[in-house]
């Protein structure tokens, strides 16, 4: 009674609930008082209990203690002695009361326990039915909507507004008369309009009719092509004409048309009236719903189901596009996540290598700069920026070629490759190294291949530069104080120098000789006296240049491979070189090489170097990964050796 | 003074010269590194004549730092004979192999 109660929602109400309590109440009295009178029952609260019980079940806690409450006042007053007062005389009719009291709010207190658990089952019900019913609805949409999937398990009432196509048909019966039904594949009714009583109140409820309409519905309306109707007698006996939906191939539905006769058709009552007879249906109104079935004429229905073919096709294109454009949507979703995510990891990619990004229109001429970018140029982050702001920001003897590697980028013929480097000063003078790389991008304009985009970074490279310039400077100031260190060592005799220095202090050339092997030393031993002696050389100082020539083309045959020898004049000097492209002298080793007597990597005495220091003038050694070139520098006459020591030159009297 | 390298061994057994003229360098003293080197593994006494040299190179000075080290563990010693101001004398001195051979100077005027 509670079930059929609440279906009602009767007891959602408040007046009836606490109704149901003075109303169980009072009817627990009557019956008390009769009894009295009957029987001469004298027990007050024998039928107020079952009041109480009946009140909390069905109202809940408030209402209990109501009738616990009307139910003592009723039963102190009329039941227990003095009658008529509210006075209580006797003890036990006293604990009786109290108890009954206390039983009351026992009852109604595990009856409002009993409701609440009870409605927390059914709220726990409805949220797991709507969320089992959102899963399969987000199953549906995520198959129908992924990109590659077609309709899916896609039912036709998901893919069509059916209040739209239910006015739609209400309008149409409302001019027509013709009554119509859009049906799912498995024969469930979405919408539909005109059905006859003789469906409704018969065939539809007894569920034998029903399962040949469902039968009709769904058998006799397999294979009916696309664009075409099928006619047909239901198994109830009435005809019924439909014609397909088909939404991405599938055959989702069909429209459908039915519960007629034709009205050239003669009706046979008997095998309705039989129906009616084995359903148990009540034979005058069933007939009678059968004779106020519509006689339709079959030119009349051909013309409508013509009607029902174009809306068919028409409901069909709608689901379909209602599908793609929904997967199409989904795509664009996926796409612009996709896109969103791509420039957030590039926006980071650029952030974390704290690099400005600019983004330039060569047609509209709109530039746009990161903050990061105008910060690099010095500018804040409000800046309007265009192409000459740009330009302006740099130094002025880089701007020019600048604006040439920009134009050479932006060039139709070229790759679009922009990479360039140069000074920009800020606006409070203050210069900064920049880097910029970027690329150009071209489209059609006019038939022309153009420029339509120009985009890069920006680096800031002034403390890169900065360090690499003290670096530098402390390199060379490293190689100054090695140099000064190992003339001081060698008082003067070893210059560490440069191929280029060398060149200049050679002069002019005397010979020249290919010193592949040590076999060819010979050649330019032999070919060097000749020349020293014709150009007027102290015989004692030919032997030194001698010296000097063997070791050094002995050097470079054993150590570089090979390389090229040459005599030189110039003023009174004679300057043999020679020129290697062998691995060099490592800055570490060369100490040792030049300076440590025996030291030596080939397998050699390791002295040719302190020999050639010690009987040239001054030698020239420029060394490094691309090769080694000596220059031995010796006077014509004399040894070129001052018996006082520089330092001294002045002591004298 | 010739300057085309001229090499001779003369002596027999335990007593070896090794005469060394001319200009004398890495290209053209396989003669003298060979007569050197026999020399010091066997002879007692074994002499170093460059007085007629007028040149030697570095790879000569170690043919004879070799001998002379060679001879020192044989508990012998090298002798090696150069002219006074020339350029053989001037270079064994600048590699200052004094303690592994004796050095003797013969004038120039002699």
């Amino acid at each position: 009674m509670q079930r059929w109660i609440t279906s009602l929602g009767l007891l959602e109400r408040r007046s009836v609930r606490y109704g149901i309590a003075v109303s169980a109440t009072a009817a627990a009295f009557a019956a008390r008082m009769l009894l009295t009178g009957l029987f001469g029952v004298r027990v007050a609260f024998i039928l107020f209990y079952p009041a109480v019980m009946l009140a909390a079940t069905l109202g809940g806690f408030w209402p209990g203690i109501l009738a616990t409450g009307l139910a003592v006042v009723l039963a102190e007053v009329w039941l227990l002695a003095p009658i008529g007062s509210f006075l209580v005389a006797s003890p036990s009719d006293v604990v009786s009361l109290v108890v009954f009291a206390l039983m009351g709010v026992f009852m109604s207190s595990v009856a409002a326990l009993y409701h609440h658990a009870r409605q927390r089952a059914s709220d726990y019900e409805r949220e797991l039915a709507l969320r089992e019913s959102e899963q399969r609805i987000r199953r549906k949409l995520d198959s129908a909507l992924s990109v590659e999937g077609g309709i899916g398990d896609l039912e036709l009432g998901d893919v069509l507004d059916l209040q739209a196509i239910q006015s739609i048909m209400n309008s149409f019966y409302e001019i027509a008369r013709i009554p119509m039904s859009m049906m799912d594949i498995k024969g469930d009714h979405l919408v539909g309009v005109g059905w006859q009583d003789i469906c409704t109140k018969f065939h539809r409820v007894h569920p034998e009719t029903c399962r040949h309409c469902l039968e009709s519905d769904i058998l006799l309306t397999a294979g009916i092509v696309p664009g075409e109707f099928k006619l047909y007698k239901c198994k109830n006996g009435m005809w019924d004409v439909a014609t397909p939906i088909i939404v991405g191939g599938q055959h989702v539905g069909n429209l459908f048309s039915g519960q007629f006769f034709f009205d050239d058709e003669p009706v046979d009552y008997a095998p309705f009236v039989e129906q009616a007879r084995q359903y148990g249906f009540d034979e005058e109104e069933y007939i009678s719903a059968l004779r106020r079935v519509p006689r339709l004429n079959r030119e009349a229905l051909n013309e409508g189901m013509a009607f029902f073919i174009k809306l068919a096709a028409l409901l069909s294109k709608l689901g379909y596009g209602n599908v793609k454009l929904a997967q199409s949507l989904a795509q664009q979703e996926t796409l612009m996540a996709s896109l969103r995510d791509s420039e957030d990891r590039q926006r980071m990619a650029i952030e974390s290598a704290d690099l400005g990004a600019w983004d330039y229109d060569p047609i509209t001429g709109e530039l746009n700069w990161s903050a990061r970018c105008k910060a690099i140029f010095g500018l804040p982050s409000e800046a309007i920026v265009d192409y000459d702001t740009f330009l302006a920001c740099i130094r002025s003897d880089d701007r020019l070629r600048t604006d040439e590697v920009v134009q050479t980028a932006l060039d139709p013929n070229g790759d679009g490759s922009f990479e360039a480097e140069y000074t920009a000063v800020w606006p409070d003078g203050v210069e900064r190294w920049i880097s910029a790389r970027g690329k150009a991008y071209f489209g059609e304009v006019d038939g022309r291949r153009t420029a339509v985009r120009f985009t890069g970074t920006v680096s800031d490279l002034t403390e890169r530069k900065r360090a690499e310039e003290r670096e530098r400077e402390l390199e060379s100031h490293k190689r100054e104080f090695y140099r000064r260190t190992i003339l001081a060592a060698t008082e003067g005799k070893l210059m560490m120098s440069d191929p280029e220095e060398i060149e200049k202090i050679a002069g002019m050339q005397l010979g020249a000789w290919r010193i592949n092997n040590v076999d060819d030393v010979a050649s330019a031993r032999d070919g060097a006296t000749v020349l020293a002696r014709d150009a007027g050389m102290d015989d004692s100082r030919v032997y030194d240049l001698v010296g000097c020539v063997v070791e050094s083309a002995a050097n470079a045959a054993k150590h570089a491979g090979g390389g090229l020898a040459s005599l030189y004049r110039r003023d009174d000097r004679l300057v043999f070189v020679v020129s290697d492209s062998g691995p060099g002298i490592g800055a570490l080793r060369l100490p040792d090489v030049a300076l440590t007597k025996g030291y030596t990597t080939a397998g050699t005495l390791g002295m040719g170097y302190k020999v050639m220091i010690s009987v040239a003038d001054k030698v020239y050694l420029a060394t490094g990964p691309e090769g080694t070139t000596v220059a031995s520098e010796l006077k014509l006459h004399g040894n070129g050796k001052s018996p006082v020591l520089p330092c001294l030159a002045a002591w004298h009297y | 003074m010739d300057d085309t390298a001229q090499i001779s061994i003369t002596g027999e057994g335990d007593d070896i010269t090794v005469v060394g003229g001319g200009t004398l360098d890495l290209t053209n003293s396989k003669e003298f590194h060979d007569g050197l080197k026999s020399a010091a593994i066997s002879a007692q006494v074994v002499t170093v004549n460059l007085t007629t040299a007028v040149f030697i190179d570095t790879a000569i000075v170690q043919d004879l730092a070799t001998a002379g080290v060679t001879m020192l563990k044989r508990g012998k010693r090298l002798k090696v004979i150069a002219r006074e101001g020339a350029y053989p004398l001037r270079v064994l001195r600048i590699s200052g192999f004094e303690g592994i051979m004796d050095i003797e100077v013969e004038s120039d005027k002699a």
